[in-house]
């Protein structure tokens, strides 16, 4: 059997106390963060060091046991559920910050340190990492890496693979190799650059040399209540149009602001529209222009009213309300879905109206809490699986918005990733050409397919046993973000 | 569409490459007709050599074979542009000084200034990696690429990335061709994000006495709130540094003379505000060695005394990005190996842009070369691409 193999090689190569199998243990790694996916994994290893993370990667392999790393589990797309059984390492041990350099402007960390953590030790340096999930306070590099995650300063900032410098990269044999480099340009293909954002089918990241960005002079950050939502996304197609580009855009439609209101009481008027968050950064002239820009903007499509946050206590909270609208859409309904299509800005107003026809079309409540400066959507489709069809309601309601997206000239997951969830939809953007390209840099990477099987690409020949189930959806709680 | 055909009315002597000179010229106008290029010279094991406008065919060696020359000049389109979503999308064969103008029509730029002609195409500057000292203040082309359209070597087309600015679908392979030379694939379609143009540019220059002098004022110069878009140190007969602002008219007027104030011990100093000249690109001279050097940012200072240490140079210093130009005259040709051996122990590395024929261009190849190899053979099998002219052969 293959678990009884795979425990024993792993027993002699490792510390049998990084080695967990029993079924209480392993249930922990049976979900991430998404709703429609699970899969046991047969064995669990929480590794210290690469070279254990190398030992474990190379014995599994040998026993073409399927491979999943995973680090805190946030993700949304079932990028680190064990879907094939096999193998999960847990890189969270792997948690140290190993030097920060304030003159070069990096930092040195293991793949498990917290996303917040890293920016909080960076502060005494006025420096901070610019990526940042809205699930940053669990979520870990690694898992940034894996997935290329965004956030709302990325509309400024960029993602993360424009902050990663070098990754300390396991192979699919076990094979630990330096990718990228301290020095820019190092001669050589971008193999980080495609590693980046390759979801653990390529190898595991276990350590990154990342950039670290000077925290800005100056922040301003500002809540527009709109009464109507034409009037709103009017306004963010109108800013981005118009050259000014905040650190962050966010949008708030319809239910979920006075969901947020009564979990967070951030102040966001619980009768508005929609509201945007705004925040602009840099330069005390530069914020100062923008600022003026930006209320003239607001005020041409219609805002009901501007707000600004005075002080940092103000703006945090400004901010609270944006993190933590996903838990308090709980309040609404007991599940949900979540989507990640992007549309160009421009197409912003429409696709919000498609979602409202497509809510009331389907009898589903869906609120869009979005990153509006990139386009990138978060339709969150809010159900109670007990009334029936409900559950195949939301899936139908989901695939038309994503659709939707796509027609518009965007695409089918802004920063979620692909995982499970979205590898059949791949097809809607990509042609049997592009997908084989695609097949051939993992095969490269991974010839035996034991890395993150079956997720990423389509599901081809090698994965008749995938247990897609469209029943396996979960109830909204704490750990999960957007 | 037909090769040979088009062959008696195209100089094969304009495509020179080294002492080669290739049997035919092919000029297709669609994707799809050099998509059918690629799949009859992978069939006929035809060399071929990508050609934009032949501005950096110098950055690395000829090729050992050479067969057919693809010249793209006549993709020349700009396909999509979308000033509201701050999206392009164009032909690769379009040259970048082209781009600029579609794009400065509506007050919008690629802020992308690599050292070439303004004839130079997207597609050339992208297959070699071209850039320029913006890059200190807007990050590099790999930066601004959203998605790509590429021929492979056995002529299949495959695109990557999309045309919207956030997007995680499917593996980044367009990152991949970039700085490759053509040799995974030949780049077809680019979509770029772009940018708004600055309402103000303005730039410092100062002479020092000494590269350390100017070094110790860039540092100083990069220090928040203070951040220049560029910083280049020359030196030749003089050390020079320049200092180049951009954005909002009142920010580029106080960091002017925050900057001003920190090269106190500049022997001279010239505010600038119609810089374009200053950040022209320099007329290098042909016989010179041309050597890129990267070493992390902090081994700077130390890569510049090692460079200078072994011979007489000309250097271009960009403080920030770890990277610089040098320039030493040919005969210090056999100091290269001592520079590399110096380089790799600050995890650097030394390339040459312009050297004598045979040179070994790039140095010690990265650990992961069989994984570079293996990914070429995938999608160049009957290696056709720029044969020899890559570090994987």
């Amino acid at each position: 059997m293959m678990k009884d193999a795979l425990v024993a090689a792993l027993l002699r190569v490792v510390d049998p106390a990084i080695v967990l199998r029993r079924p209480e243990e392993l249930m922990l790694y049976e979900y991430d963060g998404s709703v429609l996916d699970q899969g046991m994994p047969e064995v669990v290893v929480a590794p210290r060091t690469t070279d254990e993370v190398a030992a474990c990667v190379k014995v599994a392999a040998q026993l073409g046991a399927p491979i999943v790393a995973r680090g805190a589990g946030t993700g949304l797309a079932g990028g680190s559920v064990p879907e094939q059984g096999g193998l999960v390492i847990s890189l969270t041990r792997l948690n140290r910050i190993l030097a920060i350099d304030p003159v070069a402007r990096t930092a040195r960390v293991q793949a498990g340190v917290v996303n917040a953590d890293l920016s909080l030790a960076a502060a005494r340096y006025g420096l901070h990492f610019a990526p940042d999930p809205s699930s940053q306070r669990s979520s870990t590099i690694g898992g940034n890496l894996a997935t290329n995650a965004g956030g709302p300063h990325c509309l400024k900032y960029g993602v993360t693979t424009n902050h990663v410098l070098a990754a300390t990269v396991v192979l699919a044999d076990g094979r630990v190799v330096e990718m990228g480099s301290a020095a820019l340009d190092a001669p050589g293909y971008d193999l980080l650059g495609v590693m980046i954002g390759s979801e653990g089918t390529l190898g595991i990241a276990t350590e990154a040399l990342v950039k670290l960005t000077p925290n800005p002079e100056a922040v301003r950050t500002f809540l527009a209540i709109y009464d109507d939502l034409d009037a709103a996304s009017t306004t963010v197609s109108a800013i981005i149009a118009h050259g000014i580009l905040p650190a962050a855009l966010e949008m708030l439609v319809g239910q979920g602001i006075a969901a947020v209101e009564a979990a967070v009481r951030a102040g966001y008027p619980a009768d508005a529209r929609a509201v945007l968050l705004i925040e602009i950064d840099g330069l005390s002239e530069e914020v100062a222009a923008q600022a003026e820009q930006i209320a003239a903007l607001c005020r041409q499509y219609g805002v009901r009213e501007l707000r600004a946050a005075h002080d940092e206590a103000q703006r945090a909270k400004l901010w609270a309300g944006r993190k933590g609208a996903l838990a308090a859409c709980a309040r609404i309904a007991p599940h949900y879905h979540i989507q990640d299509g992007v549309v160009p800005r421009s197409r912003l107003p429409e696709l919000l109206r498609f979602t409202e026809e497509v809510a009331t079309r389907h009898q589903i409540t869906i609120v869009n809490i979005f990153h509006a400066g990139d386009g990138n959507l978060h339709p969150l489709l809010l159900f109670d699986l007990r009334h029936p069809g409900a559950l195949e309601r939301a899936v139908t309601a989901s695939e038309e918005i994503l659709q939707a997206c796509v027609a518009a000239g965007g695409t089918i997951s802004g920063e979620h990733g692909i995982g499970i969830e979205k590898r059949d939809y791949l097809g809607w953007i990509f042609g049997p050409a592009d997908l084989a390209a695609f097949a051939d840099v993992r095969a490269v990477f991974d010839p035996a397919g034991v890395m993150n099987p079956c997720k990423l690409l389509p599901s081809g020949s090698n994965c008749t046993d995938i247990r897609r189930a469209h029943g396996a959806l979960r109830a909204v709680d704490r750990g999960a973000w957007i | 569409m037909n090769v040979a055909a088009s062959q008696p009315t195209l100089q094969t002597a304009a495509y020179a490459l080294g002492d080669r000179l290739p049997r035919h010229v092919a000029q297709p106008a669609t994707v799809a007709e050099m998509a059918e290029v690629l799949a009859a010279a992978s069939r006929a094991r035809s060399a071929v050599a990508p050609w934009g406008a032949g501005t950096r065919q110098f950055v690395t060696n000829p090729p050992t074979r050479y067969d057919l020359a693809l010249d793209l000049r006549r993709l020349d389109r700009v396909i999509e542009y979308h000033p509201a979503d701050l999206v392009v999308m164009v032909e690769a064969g379009i040259s970048l000084g082209a781009l600029q103008a579609v794009l400065a029509e509506r007050g919008q730029w690629l802020p992308w200034d690599p050292p070439a002609p303004a004839t130079a195409t997207i597609g050339g500057l992208l297959a070699t990696a071209a850039w320029g000292p913006l890059r200190l203040g807007y990050g590099g082309p790999r930066d601004w690429l959203l998605g790509m359209q590429v021929v492979l070597g056995d002529g299949r087309i495959a695109q990557s990335g999309g045309r919207v600015v956030k997007n995680v679908a499917g593996y980044d392979t367009h990152k991949l061709h970039l700085g490759a030379f053509g040799t995974l694939g030949v780049i077809a379609t680019v979509t770029f994000k772009v940018a708004p143009l600055p309402e103000r540019i303005a730039s410092v220059r100062a002479v020092f006495a000494t590269p350390a002098a100017a070094l110790h004022a860039a540092a100083a110069i990069r220090q928040p709130p203070v951040q220049p878009v560029a910083l280049a140190i020359t030196v030749a007969e003089t050390v020079t540094l320049a200092v180049r602002f951009a954005g909002v008219a009142a920010a580029v007027e106080r960091q002017l003379g925050l900057a001003t104030a920190a090269c106190d011990r500049a022997e001279e100093v010239a505010l600038s505000v119609d810089d374009r000249e200053l950040w022209a690109v320099p007329s290098t001279p042909d016989d010179a060695l041309v050597l890129r050097i990267g070493v992390p940012e902090r081994m700077l200072a130390a890569a510049v005394d090692a460079v200078t240490a072994l011979a007489p140079s000309q250097l271009t210093i960009c403080p920030g990005l770890g990277l610089m130009v040098g320039r030493w005259p040919m005969v210090a040709v056999t100091h290269l190996p001592a520079l590399r051996q110096t380089l790799a122990g600050m995890d650097g590395y030394a390339v040459v842009e312009r050297g004598p024929a045979g040179i070994e261009r790039w140095g010690p190849p990265p650990p992961t070369i069989d994984l570079m190899r293996v990914l070429r053979q995938r999608w160049d099998p009957a290696g056709i691409l720029n044969p020899g002219r890559w570090m994987v052969e």
